[in-house]
């Protein structure tokens, strides 16, 4: 395929000005601690409601992989990740920070995302197109059970226990069958509202669940004016590049972690970036060297989180499942876009895909200097601008970003209100990402559901249809797996833990990022 | 109840578990109630439209059953973490926020988002104010909801509500 024509596309002045212009936003919000990178592609994907979608695709990738980057300036320089994805660059980078390396730690931070990112980036461009043909073999089973996998591992993996976050995944489905039911034309739980005809708009819940808890918990606690220590010595490049290429296969093996986790429906940067910083410690010939400073560490997980980028656009664009939680809102603005993502958006919107992916890969590249620059010279700039400010911006953002959907103050309620509930919920333990991912797989799941009943019933036959084929009787599999997979790991743990007479560790919790 | 290892002194942990509890076992209870309530509305649909929604109820009760049940045997999920900061600030904001969205389409897109916005900044402050932070703040709230004003409606030709002021 000649690909030649969508990089130049890609190269216009206007998707480069996206480009650069996303990943400046994107780093900026993302190192402001509090603020996650799915907060910051929701509550800026308003903005490219009125521009061609591949454009739009550009800017919200380029704030995505931005501020993923963003996170690790707060996690080295003040030792508190900007986003989750960054919780373990805390681990070694902020050790490097005190002895006075903070420059040198930014600079393999900076250096790690761009061949984290780029490794995603790649995958997406050349796994995408044959897997695509691949996923034209997917029925209405496989999709439905594609779906189902992605809450299960969303619910397993996200913070609070797994019943909980079934429970969530629920509560996000019946969000999604309020309105007129996409099989069937039945009006559904609207309490005779007409403003529910429709349904709960995806980007307005999405603002709404990711952004509304974080402002409210802003507000609750005094700003903590953080202080950078000034670091002297300037980017520390060539010393950078040599830890890179001291560490090249933890690099690639770590970018590859990364781009797999982002592949799996669900997984973010927070998970490949714990994952790849064990396995790293682990092969590792010091590994006691570990947390208290090591290169290796920021490089395998700063590569990690940013390779989740592109890998987590294969199943979003591929099978219309989002991999992370960031991509689900992007996967939302698709749709307010009238883009059908799945098999078919490559050979009958490839225009749309490649541009998109080659303006990726732009902004990748782009995040070399602009993180450079901004870590050296702006960081204590951004980390000063006081949260009394920052809390009425981002409340702004997101009641004009919602307003802006389909200028109807309806969506502003809905976000709203649905933003006051996800954070009750999560007060008690009830993560976002499952009730989010609920409401985007809602209809992908009860399609697949009920047109595999209807063919399983014509053929008198439903089980054989739900489990008698191989692709989706695998997939099957991998969602019991991943559901059975922390109680078996509790039962281990907790027999270990009776043979050794100690209490068991609770089991960790990660964030969206 | 489950104690779980952490650094936070026993008892404050012991009350914010047992807090949590409560608002799990309450939820759990309004999930159930939410559940049987998507069940009876079903009756009324066609079979098509009725099947998922019907799987989507069983799944929510019997899961919210099993939380329910695990906390009656004393096996608790992992604790939620006890809240802290300032609660009446979060309701000021959650009211300010409601007032700003009803406001809005009464009163007119910019008029009521300079207000709102000045608000919300007024309930996230915690230090001193003075008048040179004053000004600061209110040149900021100005530049901010006037910049984005700027770009939503003449940029992206966003319609906003007009109001009876502006």
């Amino acid at each position: 395929m000649d690909l030649l024509p969508y990089l130049a596309q890609a190269l216009t002045p206007f998707n480069l000005l996206l480009a650069l212009g996303g990943v400046v936003l994107g780093t900026l919000i993302g190192a402001l601690p509090g603020l996650s990178a799915t907060m910051a592609v929701a509550v800026l994907v308003p903005f490219t409601f009125a521009m061609a979608p591949a454009s739009g695709l550009i800017g919200l990738g380029a704030i995505y992989t931005g501020a993923i980057y963003g996170g690790a300036f707060a996690a080295i320089l003040v030792n508190t990740p900007g986003t989750p994805s960054a919780i373990a660059t805390t681990f070694d980078g902020f050790p490097m920070a005190k002895r006075g390396d903070g420059n040198l730690a930014v600079t393999l931070a900076t250096l790690a995302s761009v061949v984290g990112g780029l490794v995603g980036a790649l995958a997406l461009l050349f796994l995408s197109p044959p897997l695509s043909k691949v996923a034209l073999a997917f029925g209405p089973p496989e999709y439905f059970w594609l779906a189902i996998f992605g809450l299960t591992l969303i619910s397993a993996l996200s913070q609070g226990d797994t019943l909980k976050g079934i429970l969530g995944a629920s509560f996000g489905l019946f969000l999604a069958t309020v309105g007129v039911a996409i099989v069937g034309g039945d009006v559904r739980y609207t309490l005779d509202q007409p403003m529910l005809v429709g349904g709960f708009d995806v980007i307005a819940a999405l603002i709404g669940l990711y952004c509304i808890p974080v402002v409210i918990d802003l507000v609750a606690r005094p700003d903590p004016h953080l202080k950078v220590a000034v670091q002297a010595g300037g980017f520390r490049l060539a010393e950078a590049m040599g830890h890179c290429a001291r560490n090249w296969f933890n690099l690639i093996r770590s970018s590859v972690i990364g781009t797999v986790v982002g592949i799996l429906p669900g997984a973010g940067g927070s998970i490949a970036s714990l994952v790849s910083y064990s396995e790293a410690r682990r092969s590792a010939p010091h590994p006691e060297r570990y947390g208290k400073g090591e290169p290796g560490g920021i490089l395998a997980t700063e590569s990690a989180n940013n390779a989740t980028v592109g890998g987590g656009f294969i199943p979003t664009l591929v099978l219309g499942i989002p991999g992370t939680p960031p991509d689900a809102v992007i996967l939302g603005a698709l749709l307010v876009q009238g883009i059908r993502t799945g098999p078919g958006l490559f050979t009958g919107q490839g225009d749309i895909v490649f541009t998109f992916i080659f303006g990726l890969l732009i902004a990748t590249v782009l995040m070399l200097p602009v993180g450079l620059l901004i870590g050296r010279y702006a960081y204590q700039a951004i980390v000063s601008i006081p949260k009394a400010v920052l809390v009425p911006t981002v409340a702004f953002l997101t009641i004009i970003g919602s307003f802006a959907i389909h200028n109807s103050i309806t969506d502003v309620y809905t976000m709203l209100g649905l933003g006051f509930l996800g954070w009750t919920l999560a007060r008690f333990g009830f993560a976002p990402s499952p009730i989010v991912l609920g409401i985007i797989l809602g209809p992908i799941a009860e399609q697949g559901f009920v047109q595999a009943w209807l063919i399983g019933n014509a053929q008198g036959n439903v089980l054989g249809m739900f489990f008698g084929r191989p692709i989706s009787l695998a997939i099957a599999a991998l969602a019991l797996l991943t559901l059975l997979y922390p109680l078996l790991t509790d039962l281990l743990k907790a027999r270990r833990a009776r043979r050794a007479g100690t209490v068991p560790p609770p089991r960790e919790t990660i964030d969206a990022d | 109840m489950r104690t779980e290892p952490g650094s936070s002194p026993a008892p404050e942990r012991a009350r914010g578990a047992s807090r949590g509890d409560l608002g799990t076992i309450v939820l759990c209870v309004l999930f159930v109630a939410l559940g049987g309530w998507m069940i009876a509305g079903s009756m009324a649909m066609s079979p098509l439209g009725a099947v998922f929604p019907r799987v989507i109820a069983g799944i929510m009760i019997t899961s919210a059953l099993a939380i329910l049940g695990l906390r009656a045997l004393g096996r608790a999920g992992p604790a939620p973490a006890v809240e802290t900061g300032s609660t009446p600030r979060r309701l000021l904001l959650c009211a300010a926020l409601v007032a700003w969205a009803v406001l809005m389409p009464r009163l007119g897109f910019f008029a009521t988002s300079i207000a709102g916005f000045l608000a919300v900044l007024a309930i996230a402050e915690y230090d001193r104010w003075t008048a040179k932070r004053t000004a600061a703040y209110i040149a900021a709230a100005l530049a901010l909801v006037g910049g984005f004003y700027l770009l939503f409606v003449e940029v992206l030709l966003v319609p906003v509500p007009r109001g009876v002021l502006f």
